[in-house]
């Protein structure tokens, strides 16, 4: 893609998505306006666990990836001591469906990825497991 | 803080260079000769630990500080002090100077001023605003919006206030209506109304109404001033450079491979230039893009040129400073992009030899900025598109690696940021810790991105090879810090726009020193000359119109 064009796909992301907040704060930052997150707006969130299949329990300091399918963001965070995980997610509009969990960590192999979610339609979490393996 | 007109009686005399050199002398200091020395002392504590005591001669812009050791002893290098007659200033909490204090400083005749210190009958006016957030009651919740107030004055005014409630919200919704670069002595209006939501307002207000003086004479509250330094936190010597208007705004500060020292003016519109050798200061104006919106610029980074770039806030759009032709080349915004709202704040033309590419942000849309130097074009890039809405995302501070491949600090919220410079690919890390509100970085020789998490009370670290963080608490709660940089030898500095000091933290072990500034000092971008041994601290203050240079002794 073109320079010229990818910046006229982008402009055209932009202007699509509606902007919740049209007033500028102040030098960058919140203050009066910080509280007004509006958590109607959230889309769907993750969490999980990285597991150490071999030792079993969880697998630290693993990187977690968040990529949506043919769109070009990504959320990136790495698992805490437990092995734990979460995402607040991605906008309403992303199709959970569509986002896909992946976890790596020098001297490990991804095995398999598990995801739970309860029933319904009004899905607010989905949770992800990574399965690892030492090769 | 530093008194300023009280009357003294001082006793001054002269001793002998043999007596003169027994004050404190460490680091760079070892071995020197000092001019000016004596003891401070109160009825209270006999010989004070941690008093600043700054000197300044008659008709100079130079202050110079040094700080009292555990026995209460001050020294001036000799080197530091041109003959003359000098006005002597204190900065100790609870104390003041019971009236004024000079020295005749002759080169060849070392002088002695012992300073003894009187009591204040009411600290409330020497406490910095972290000293406010930390006597006033309340929830971190409720502090939380008070972290922007700073931008433009300290708390003093606000807890001095005698506001109701309602009539607060009138207050806060004036206030928010004045540009982000405005001070106290240089207001600026925003042009384009920002609308603050009444229920916010109100919620902040009837807060305030709680802790001013609204319903009483004094507060009800016990004001907690923090202690005065001690041990290596007084091992400092702090060299103040007054510009010449009050009205000058330096925000950020760079040196340049000549040794001298530019600034950013967040009100006006001028790049600022200091010699730090004779104090000579030189002005480059530039031409208003905007006229009628408020002027200044933000953020002042070198290209590999060496050239000077500014973000024009309000102005909109990017000025490049030729330092060889001493011109100005601006690149504006297209029309498209240039809302009433629109405002650069960041500018990034570390790497644009790579590409050809500068980038910058802009604060009303949230959005990230690429500006083409072949033509002056400028490309959008939204990297919060596919997150959702109803977060105040914002990117800030700006670096570009190698590859001039963009990371930023998502300073509304808690992120940190990367877009591919080739595919436009955005990857959003969030900070360990929510709502972070991470503000300004650098970005070190080892692919590590040092920044300050504003509202966190913390300092950062993210590898951007391992993509992971680290992160460590500011020792002060409420200090709020601005910015960070990573020295030669491996400590972190940073600087706060609300307590007067600067944070000096060995990341490796956690420890840490804060040296106390000698007067009210809003400091935002910092800058570690690493040339010097020890290193030597940088900064502007921001609402007083000085340029301010700490050297460590150690």
């Amino acid at each position: 893609m073109k320079t010229s064009e990818r910046a006229s796909l982008l402009l055209g992301l932009a202007l699509f998505v509606p902007l919740a907040i049209t007033t500028a704060a102040f030098a960058g930052g919140a203050s009066l306006d910080e509280d007004e997150e509006d958590a109607s707006n959230a889309g769907v969130s993750f969490f999980g666990f990285a597991k150490d299949l071999n030792r079993g329990g969880g697998v630290p300091d693993a990187k977690v990836s968040a990529d949506i399918k043919n769109r070009n963001a990504s959320l990136v965070t790495r698992t805490d001591d437990q092995g734990h995980f979460k995402f607040s997610g991605f906008s309403k509009e992303i199709d959970p469906k569509d986002v896909e969990i992946t976890c790596t960590k020098d001297g490990y192999k991804l095995q398999r990825t598990v995801r739970r979610q309860a029933p319904g339609d009004q899905v607010s979490t989905v949770e992800v497991d990574c399965l690892m393996v030492k090769p | 803080m530093i008194v300023t007109c009280v009357r003294v009686a001082l006793v001054s005399f002269l001793v002998s260079i043999a007596a003169a050199s027994s004050s404190p002398a460490d680091g760079f200091l070892a071995g020197q000769r000092f001019v000016l020395t004596g003891r401070v002392t109160s009825a209270q504590e006999g010989p004070m630990e941690g008093v600043l005591v700054s000197a300044k001669r008659d008709g100079s812009p130079i202050t110079v500080t040094v700080v009292t050791d555990k026995t209460g002893r001050y020294g001036f290098p000799a080197e530091r002090m041109p003959a003359g007659h000098y006005a002597l200033q204190i900065r100790a909490i609870g104390y003041e100077l019971p009236t004024p204090a000079g020295a005749d400083v002759d080169p060849e005749q070392p002088a002695n001023a012992d300073l003894a210190l009187a009591k204040v009958a009411d600290i409330s006016g020497q406490l910095t605003s972290t000293e406010w957030f930390a006597s006033m009651p309340g929830t971190a919740e409720q502090k939380r919006p008070l972290i922007e107030c700073m931008s433009c004055h300290t708390l003093d005014r606000v807890v001095r206030s005698k506001f109701t409630a309602d009539e607060f919200v009138d207050v806060l919704k004036r206030m928010a209506n004045y540009a982000n670069n405005s001070t106290t002595v240089h207001p600026q209006p925003r042009i384009v109304e920002r609308p603050i939501p009444d229920d916010r307002a109100r919620k902040v207000a009837a807060y305030l109404s709680t802790v001013n003086l609204s319903k009483a004479d004094r507060w009800a509250y016990e004001l907690k001033p923090l202690p005065r330094p001690t041990g290596r936190a007084t091992r400092v010597i702090i060299t103040e450079y007054d510009l010449p208007r009050a009205t000058i705004a330096p925000h950020d500060v760079r040196a340049d491979a000549d040794g001298f020292i530019w600034y950013s003016n967040f009100v006006e519109p001028y790049l600022g230039r200091l010699d730090p050798r004779s104090g000579a200061h030189e002005e480059f104006a530039y031409p208003l893009q905007k006229p009628g919106f408020p002027a200044g610029a933000l953020a002042l980074e070198p290209d590999g040129n060496g050239n000077w770039w500014l973000a024009l806030m309000f102005q909109s759009g990017l000025a490049k400073f030729d330092t060889r032709t001493r011109t100005f080349r601006l690149y504006p915004l297209p029309p498209e992009l240039a809302s009433g709202t629109a405002q650069q704040s960041m500018v990034m033309p570390r790497q644009s030899h790579v590409d050809g590419k500068v980038w910058t942000n802009d604060v009303n849309s949230h959005s990230i900025l690429r500006l083409d130097l072949a033509t002056g074009a400028y490309e959008k890039i939204d990297p919060f598109a596919d997150m959702p809405v109803g977060r105040n995302h914002s990117p800030y501070g700006m670096v570009a690696d190698k590859d001039n491949n963009l990371f930023f600090m998502d300073f509304g919220d808690e992120s940190v940021g990367r877009v591919d410079g080739k595919t436009f690919r955005g990857t959003i890390y969030p900070t360990p810790t929510p709502r972070s509100r991470p503000r300004r970085t650098m970005l070190d020789d080892k692919g590590r991105l040092w920044f300050a998490e504003f509202a966190a009370d913390r300092l950062g670290m993210f590898d951007t090879a391992r993509e992971s963080f680290k992160e460590w608490d500011v020792p002060t709660p409420h200090t709020y810090p601005y910015d960070a940089y990573l020295d030669k030898n491996g400590e972190l500095w940073s600087g706060s726009m609300s307590s007067d000091r600067v944070l000096r933290l060995d990341p490796q072990t956690g420890t840490s020193v804060e040296y106390l500034l000698p007067h009210q000092t809003n400091v935002r971008r910092i800058y570690i000359d690493d040339t010097t041994t020890p290193v030597t601290f940088w900064a502007g203050n921001n609402h007083h119109a000085a340029i301010v240079k700490l050297e460590p002794l150690d």
